[in-house]
């Protein structure tokens, strides 16, 4: 008798503890899904930058494309938006208790969003920022120090989506002892018209990323202008490089991923996002032949890295 | 080049050249086409290009406006000689520059190439598109929006497209005629390959054809022809081997055969000569069985006559018994004589038999008649008992039917002692007919062990038996084998003590004729004989024929009945010696009928007399016809010496041909008598004359004749009248003239002496052929020298010794064989034996040429001619 009681209070305290395990396996379930990344696109370099966190991250989290994030609505305590669109479709749908972190995405695209969201208005600075794809301005600035140590003139030109930018250029590159040169493009403008004269006073080009100069050329035109006059164009992409500019800055999907991952656990463990920055982690790319053309030499790429970093 | 050899190039080219001409043409007009597409092509693809490459770089130029970064464009461009003009048009296809000024359908120019006269248009638009920033696609722009910004003409000449493709079609004609030429040759150089070893191999065939074994064929570089060639030569060779193989055994098998044709030659050589001396050797048997049958029967016949000559004449009762037993004695050994000759004809196989028809009945009285004497010396009852009516007429050969009879008979005889024989014959008309004869004796009967050798000839039962009643042993023997020359079948039954019986079946058929039918006698008769048998067939025979007839027991019975008889047959036993009975029962039977016909039958051994003008003596056993003219039956005319001369009802036409005067004479008579009309004719050419006058109904041909004989003319006869009847005579026939005759084909041979029943037989033969309807004749002489009188006689011969002693006289010795050819001829017929061989002598003598000789035969022949005329 003893033994069949004994055996049935064994038996209950095992269900129990059973039980016990189950709530908290599915608690960390839960926790586990609190964390959703949401892709642009379910394509190779986007899955860099998850990867590139995931690998920089102690938490798990749940990988969904843009279609499917309304599953992750519910639970998720912190959304990562790679690339504008997806931060664009997750802002729009975001619950104001939840964070959104969009990152690997132009810092232009991110203010576009911002004006065009109201959910933005939502969301506290604590609960939404950035990660930047674009340099920060001065870098690239000091960038044109290092490749051109005795430029004087550095020109740009800003388009409808950066002329904001041009007190700072002008700023920055007084700080590195440039005469800055710029010019605005608008839609009516010939983009030729606009630059020729620009890139012929400059003896270094910064090309800045802007999506209405995109839609005019306005990188081709940059570069093709900038070698007929030899003047040394900085690119913002390994494309730019690889497409004329003698040296580009830019900063790779997994460099993304990688500040991506350390932000999430600044999350975990602060349970607020740090505010919008530009990336910490950036790469040079060089092209040798442009350089050859221009007559130009270029430092070693690891000696203007360093500088890069440690100018910052 | 025959046909076939420039149709074998021909086709071996035209298959060669066809499918490469056509190839290369098609090859030719296909790489053509090609080439001048590719031309074509070529010149569309570089103006494309060039015009998408001079819109690519002339995008600054155009975006720009600025003319100068376009004019090195359109210099480069023009340098090349197919480049006529270069124009770069803005966005609304205004000129923004060119070098040439000529006119420019821009309306027509909707496509990216057009053809207008001899010029084509490429036309490009002129886009603007930023840079494709891959590595980011936060940074990527769409397509669509590059913008069109202008547009580069490029005007390209189509003369020198043209001009090449020319060039093009007259290089690829030269290549296709090169080709051609070149298939051509190959063509001929393969198709040569091909032939001309398929031509060597013709040839070779052709040469094995003709004979020519050592024909080879030459190797080929082709492995197919190389291994036909090779094949070819091996089968020459092959076939090379075998002929000189073939031909050796061939020469091998020829000279064995020629060994073989010579042996064989030598064989039949031999053989020839065997045969030769077996003909001989038979010639010399026939000869021989034909000299012993005259030279044992003639001087036998000669003491057989001699004797009953003695005989006639009163001599003392000694030498009558002395007689009596020289003339049984002489019988008996003439009887061995001809068992023998019998036997060795029958042995040698030379034996033929007669098909004509005779009346079995009289068959078998008269061979009764012949041991009747011998039956009734031992005081034998010899009955005729038949046991079913036999048949008029039986077709078969009377002669040996008769000898197999009185064989038996006289077997049956010789070994019984007392009794009777009794023959009874019967005809089973079944299965086409057979005679069935049954011979019983109460003899001393056969044992068991000695039936098994019964028929084998030379064997008696045992040495006693020869003893006791001597013979030749040849009889049964001579029974038996003429019993299976006529196919038919004898056995015996016997006991020891008490009898034999032999029973002979010959397949005979009958012999349709008109049945002579008898008149019916309106008489009663009454029949005695002491032997019941004998009685018993008396009424058989008469009460078919008679009103009334009765058998009985005695006279005294006969005497008593009260019926009254119109004739009285009275049979005496065969011991009867004397007439004393005979008066005794005539003086009874007279004392009640006074003057009724009595017929008595008496023993035919001795003679008897009754003194009786009423009565009438038979010898036993009588025929029927003898008892039936006895009663008075008309149409049968029975003289007092038993000679029945019937007559032909229609008269036959008869040609006798006969050189011997007397045997043509006696011939004569006996047809004349017979009612015949005779024609005669002396030698074979008078008979063929003779029958060119008119063609008898029969020829009666003596075989041996001067001038022509009887045989050729026989021949020539046959030919022109093959249906005509021809009746050989002769005295004697060896086989071998029987052959001779058959082969002329008269299968009919009448032997002299004339037997008259074979004559009357053969004249019946002529009598049915000619008219199967005419009556049967029957003509019986047992006497030949009553047709013809002594003093005939007697004047023949002294004419033929007459002529010969003339002869003699004059040495004429050749001239004499005539005269003995007459001699021996009617000697023969008149059974003179002794003129005959005396004869025969003198002819021998003659053939010797020995003086002395011929002289001594001579004189003898004339001792005997005087006897005979004394």
């Amino acid at each position: 008798m003893n033994g069949y009681v004994r055996l049935k209070v064994s038996l209950k305290s095992f269900f129990m503890t059973l039980c016990i395990l189950l709530v908290l396996c599915l608690s960390i379930i839960k926790s586990y899904a609190a964390v959703s990344v949401v892709l642009s696109e379910h394509t190779q370099t986007y899955l860099n930058v998850v990867s590139a966190m995931e690998q920089n991250s102690d938490h798990p989290v749940q990988v969904y494309a843009i279609s499917d994030q309304t599953q992750s609505l519910a639970s998720s305590q912190l959304f990562i938006a790679i690339g504008a669109r997806a931060c664009q479709s997750v802002l729009a749908a975001i619950q104001s208790h939840q964070s959104l972190f969009c990152t690997f995405l132009p810092s232009q695209a991110y203010e576009l969003i911002l004006q065009t969201t109201q959910a933005s208005l939502r969301l506290s600075q604590e609960h939404l920022s950035a990660l930047f794809l674009d340099q920060p301005l001065e870098r690239q600035i000091h960038l044109a120090r290092l490749i051109q140590p005795d430029a004087e003139f550095l020109g740009t030109l800003l388009g409808p989506n950066s002329h904001h930018l041009k007190p700072h250029f002008d700023a920055y590159s007084r700080k590195h002892h440039f005469t800055p040169i710029s010019a605005r493009l608008s839609e009516s403008d010939n983009p030729v018209q606009e630059l020729t004269p620009i890139i012929e006073q400059s003896d270094v080009f910064l090309s800045l990323p802007d999506n209405a100069l995109f839609n005019r050329s306005a990188t081709r035109w940059s570069l093709y202008i900038a070698l007929r006059n030899k003047v040394p164009l900085i690119g913002f992409s390994a494309s730019y490089v690889d497409a004329g500019a003698v040296i580009g800055l830019y900063s790779t999907p997994t460099q993304i991923g990688r500040q991506t991952g350390e932000v999430l656990d600044y999350f975990m463990k602060h349970k607020h996002l740090p505010p919008p920055s530009f990336p910490n982690y950036f790469s040079l790319s060089v092209n040798r032949s442009a350089a050859r053309t221009l007559q130009i030499n270029l430092p070693e790429i690891d000696e203007m890295l360093d500088a890069l970093k440690t100018s910052k | 080049m025959t046909i076939t050899q420039s149709s074998l190039s021909s086709r071996v080219l035209f298959l060669s050249l066809a499918p490469m001409l056509v190839l290369t043409l098609i090859l030719g007009f296909y790489f053509t086409s090609t080439k001048l597409d590719d031309s074509r092509n070529a010149l569309i693809d570089k103006g494309t290009e060039l015009t998408r490459l001079l819109s690519a770089a002339s995008v600054f130029g155009i975006f720009s406006g600025n003319v100068n970064e376009l004019n090195p464009l359109s210099t480069q461009l023009l340098k090349d000689p197919m480049i006529s003009d270069v124009i770069f048009l803005d966005v609304d296809k205004n000129v923004v520059f060119r070098t040439e000024d000529q006119e420019l359908p821009i309306d027509l120019l909707t496509e990216e190439f057009t053809i207008i006269d001899d010029y084509w248009y490429f036309l490009q638009p002129v886009r603007v598109g930023p840079i494709q920033f891959s590595d980011n696609p936060e940074y990527a722009i769409a397509d669509t929006q590059r913008e069109i910004i202008g547009w580069v003409i490029l005007l390209v000449s189509a003369k020198p497209m043209i001009k090449r493709q020319n060039h093009i079609i007259l290089g690829s004609l030269q290549i296709i005629m090169i080709g051609f030429v070149i298939t051509l040759m190959l063509a001929k150089f393969f198709g040569r390959r091909i032939t001309e070893p398929i031509i060597g191999l013709t040839e070779v065939i052709k040469r094995l054809q003709r004979g020519e074994l050592n024909a080879r064929a030459r190797n080929s570089a082709t492995l197919e022809l190389n291994m036909l060639s090779s094949g070819i030569n091996q089968l020459a060779a092959n076939v090379q081997l075998s002929r000189r193989e073939a031909e050796l055994r061939i020469e091998k098998a020829t000279k064995a055969l020629s060994r073989s044709l010579h042996d064989i030659e030598t064989t039949n050589l031999e053989l020839i000569k065997a045969r030769e001396k077996a003909d001989d050797a038979n010639h010399a048997k026939d000869a021989f069985l034909a000299r012993m049958s005259h030279e044992l029967r003639t001087p036998l016949t000669s003491v057989i006559g001699f004797t009953q000559m003695l005989k006639l004449n009163n001599r003392p009762e000694e030498t009558q018994n002395y007689l009596r037993i020289i003339d049984q004695t002489s019988q008996t050994l003439l009887t061995i004589i001809d068992d023998i000759l019998d036997f060795t004809r029958l042995e040698s196989d030379v034996m033929r038999l007669e098909k004509i028809s005779f009346s079995p009945s009289e068959l078998f009285y008269k061979a009764l008649e012949m041991q009747a004497p011998t039956a009734h010396g031992k005081g034998l009852e010899l009955i005729y008992n038949p046991i079913n009516a036999l048949p008029p007429y039986l077709k078969g050969d009377p002669t040996r039917i008769r000898q197999i009879i009185t064989n038996l008979v006289s077997n049956a005889i010789k070994f019984t002692e007392q009794g009777e024989v009794i023959i009874s014959p019967y005809y089973d008309h079944k299965n086409g007919g057979a005679l069935k004869i049954s011979i019983r004796d109460t003899g001393i009967g056969i044992s068991e062990e000695y039936k098994q050798s019964l028929f084998s000839s030379f064997t008696q039962a045992d040495s006693s038996i020869s003893r006791r009643f001597g013979g030749s042993g040849l009889g049964l023997a001579i029974v038996n084998r003429l019993v299976n020359l006529m196919q038919g079948s004898i056995c015996v039954e016997s006991n020891e003590g008490i009898g034999s019986e032999f029973i002979v079946n010959l397949p005979i058929q009958t012999h349709v004729y008109r049945d002579e039918l008898l008149e019916m006698l309106p008489i009663s008769v009454a029949i005695y004989d002491p032997h019941p048998k004998v009685s018993s067939a008396l009424h058989s025979q008469l009460q078919n024929v008679t009103d009334y007839s009765k058998e009985f027991t005695s006279i005294k019975d006969l005497l008593k009945s009260k019926k009254s008889f119109n004739c009285i047959v009275l049979g005496f036993p065969p011991k009867l010696t004397n007439d004393r009975l005979l008066q005794m029962s005539l003086r009874q039977i007279r004392h009640k009928y006074k003057s009724i016909k009595l017929i008595f039958m008496v023993p035919s051994d001795r003679k008897f007399s009754v003194r009786d003008k009423n009565t009438q003596l038979l010898s036993k056993p009588v025929s029927p016809s003898k008892l039936y003219s006895a009663l008075g039956f008309r149409n049968i005319q029975y003289t007092e010496e038993n000679q029945i001369i019937p007559r032909l009802h229609t008269p036959l036409d008869i040609l006798v041909a006969e050189d011997n005067k007397y045997n043509r004479l006696l011939i004569n008579r006996m047809l004349t008598e017979a009612g015949a009309t005779v024609r005669n004719a002396e030698t074979g050419l008078e008979v063929i004359e003779k029958v060119k006058d008119c063609t008898p109904d029969l020829i009666m041909m003596d075989i041996n004749m001067p001038d022509m004989d009887g045989i050729q003319a026989s021949k020539l006869l046959k030919k022109t009248h093959p249906g005509l009847e021809i009746i050989a005579l002769t005295a004697n026939i060896s086989p071998r003239e029987r052959e001779a005759l058959n082969a002329t084909g008269i299968f009919k041979v009448l032997l002299k002496p004339i037997n008259i029943d074979k004559l009357s037989d053969l004249l019946n033969s002529a009598l049915a052929k000619k008219d199967s309807r005419l009556p049967k004749i029957e003509i019986r002489f047992t006497e030949t020298r009553q047709l013809t009188t002594i003093s005939e006689l007697k004047n023949e011969l002294i004419d033929q010794i007459n002529e010969i002693e003339a002869c003699m006289k004059t040495r004429s010795f050749k001239q004499i064989d005539k005269n003995l050819h007459q001699l021996k001829g009617f000697s023969g017929i008149f059974e003179k034996p002794e003129i005959e061989h005396s004869a025969a002598s003198l002819s021998d003598a003659i053939k010797s040429d020995d003086i002395k000789t011929i002289w001594k035969a001579y004189y003898r022949l004339k001792r005997v001619v005087d006897l005979e005329e004394a």
